[in-house]
């Protein structure tokens, strides 16, 4: 791993160095300000409370409103599904393999920058609505109410992210396009999981976005413990990141 | 060239090299050497396979047979192969987004290169005072320049430089051939494809010239200009009529530089002199020229076998009285 961990670095000034990666967690960042702002509005209220949105007053309410920072995650593995094919869209790639011509410590070292910029829109997209009802209460006059819980929700939000942002770069690894990238994930992502969802709800908590992202963050019959859901995700990530790297260390450059 | 370059290996080395996409062979059994502390051309027409043979060289693509090794080594084996070899490749792109400064900055920490070389290698290419400047706001020949500067970020043994000169201003085509010139004098040593013959003319030392695939001539310039075909240049107010009498003796008769002058190949220059006195010709010129680099190309290669070709001269027309 010596070779990767320089090739972080690279990675991450990569992302740094152009304007993806701005206009994602700017969305990202929109969206979970939406989202925390119209709950704060109807919670308790009464069609707040027919859709299932109860006011928030403990810490339990506090953390449970912290993972609607989750959405960020949907960000994260878009900017994870631009990290190689990017470089083919610009035509860097025979660039970054002639620095690095044993290739596959790239391919790791995306998967762990992606993974940790996606933590970063996580953990983004979790403080908002945190923010958003601290604002709330101090309006009133009151201190939020805050605990250790919503601190692991917060950070449980951001490895759900990283993994989002991980697996899109992994994924990601074994195409050229970049269209395709995207609409693929996102398509598994959003569309494939609810419709199966739908079709087999029991299958749920088996999905990497929706069942296992979800059971880092909540807990229930329907949903792995988070230990579980981590090795899923392992074994998911480590399925993706095989597929990327076979391909990647086939595959001529043009 | 001192002892030790002699018993050295050289720059480049391809041997046996295939390289099939489906059933095309865009590399065919092709084996030359690339000798160190020289400029070496790399020559032939669109589609000869210049490009995917620099790419196995490179390591980006892989070969079918054969083996292409830089510095002894095959690219992938090389400890930080920046250090050793500086390429460009025409296919290689810039991000747009990114400055000048961001995509070297990149590329010295992805080859471990000391940060300070990123200054000297915009001073070298004369692109310091864009260098902050987003790559897609870059005309063609600043992208160029910036790909020099990516190759030599390394201060390498070797460059690979494939078509350097498209987009280069004749400043910047004259500046790149000093450059490779006091590079490889420097001991170090240059491949460079380019379709720019006059250009390449004057800086290599030797070619590599391929077509469809294979190599057809491998050596100094002189050596491969001088193999092939030469002409001989008539110049007489009565080109008119010695044209004819060349061409039933066998000669391939062209048009010259202007009306009184015809170029005559296929026959030697004592034999030409022979029939003009035959025919009573004066004559102004009559001397024996070597192919240019650009004709020996197309006379080697297929690279003329499309092109339209010099205008015979048409038979004189008959007196009309």
């Amino acid at each position: 791993m010596n070779a990767v961990f320089p090739l972080v670095r690279v990675e991450v000034a990569k992302v740094r160095t152009t304007r993806m990666w701005i206009g994602l967690l700017l969305g990202a960042a929109g969206l979970a300000t939406l989202g925390a702002i119209a709950t704060l509005a109807i919670a308790g209220t009464p069609d707040g409370l027919e859709a299932g949105l109860t006011p928030i007053e403990t810490v339990e309410d506090v953390r449970d409103f912290v993972t609607t920072g989750s959405i960020a995650g949907v960000f994260a593995l878009v900017l994870g599904a631009t990290a190689m094919t990017t470089e083919h869209r610009h035509r860097t790639l025979s660039g970054t393999f002639l620095a690095t011509p044993k290739r596959w410590p790239v391919v790791v070292a995306k998967v762990i920058a992606y993974g940790v910029a996606g933590f970063a829109f996580g953990v983004v997209g979790a403080l908002i609505p945190l923010v958003a009802v601290a604002v709330k209460f101090a309006v009133g006059g009151e201190v939020v109410p805050f605990g250790a819980s919503v601190i692991v929700a917060v950070l449980a939000v951001g490895a759900g992210a990283a993994f989002s942002g991980a697996m899109g770069a992994a994924a990601g690894a074994a195409l050229r396009s970049q269209l395709i990238a995207i609409i693929g994930v996102l398509g598994w992502a959003l569309v494939v999981e609810s419709l199966v969802g739908a079709i087999l709800p029991a299958t749920v908590k088996w999905f990497p976005f929706s069942g296992l992202a979800t059971s880092l963050t909540q807990t229930g019959t329907d949903l792995l413990s988070p230990a579980a859901a981590g090795l899923m995700m392992a074994l998911y990530l480590a399925i993706a990141l095989g597929v990327g790297l076979a391909v990647t260390m086939a595959r001529d450059v043009e | 060239m001192s002892s030790s370059d002699i018993v050295r290996e050289p720059a480049i080395e391809v041997a046996g090299l295939t390289k099939r996409f489906g059933d095309l062979a865009a590399v065919d059994g092709l084996s030359f050497a690339v000798p160190r502390g020289r400029v070496t051309g790399f020559l032939g027409p669109n589609g000869a396979g210049k490009t995917t043979t620099m790419r196995v060289v490179l390591g980006l693509a892989e070969p079918t047979e054969g083996l292409a090794t830089i510095l002894g080594r095959r690219y992938a084996t090389l400890d930080q192969p920046l250090a050793h070899v500086g390429a460009m490749l025409e296919s290689t792109g810039f991000h747009p987004g990114r400055t000048g400064r961001d995509h070297l900055h990149i590329a010295a920490r992805a080859g471990s290169i000391d940060r300070e070389r990123i200054d000297a290698v915009l001073d070298q290419v004369a692109m310091r005072e864009y260098a902050d400047r987003r790559v897609g706001g870059y005309s063609s020949g600043m992208r160029q320049r910036l790909g020099l500067a990516t190759a030599l970020l390394g201060d390498p043994e070797v460059l690979v430089l494939d078509e350097p000169g498209n987009g280069l201003d004749p400043a910047g085509v004259a500046w790149l051939r000093g450059f490779l010139r006091a590079f490889a004098d420097a001991g170090r040593s240059v491949f460079v494809s380019s379709h720019l013959l006059a250009e390449m003319a004057q800086t290599v030392d030797r070619l590599v010239v391929i077509d469809r695939g294979r190599l057809v001539r491998e050596g100094p310039v002189e050596a491969i200009t001088s193999s092939v075909a030469q002409d001989v240049l008539v110049r007489s107010p009565d080109a008119a009529r010695l044209g004819p009498a060349l061409v039933a003796a066998g000669a391939t008769v062209s048009a010259g530089d202007d009306s009184a002058a015809i170029s005559v190949a296929g026959l030697p220059i004592e034999r030409v002199g022979e029939i003009a006195a035959t025919e009573g010709a004066v004559l102004h010129e009559l001397r024996s020229r070597e192919a240019s680099l650009e004709e020996a190309f197309l006379q080697l290669t297929s690279g003329g076998a499309d092109r339209p070709q010099t205008p015979a001269i048409p038979p004189p027309p008959k007196d009309v009285r």
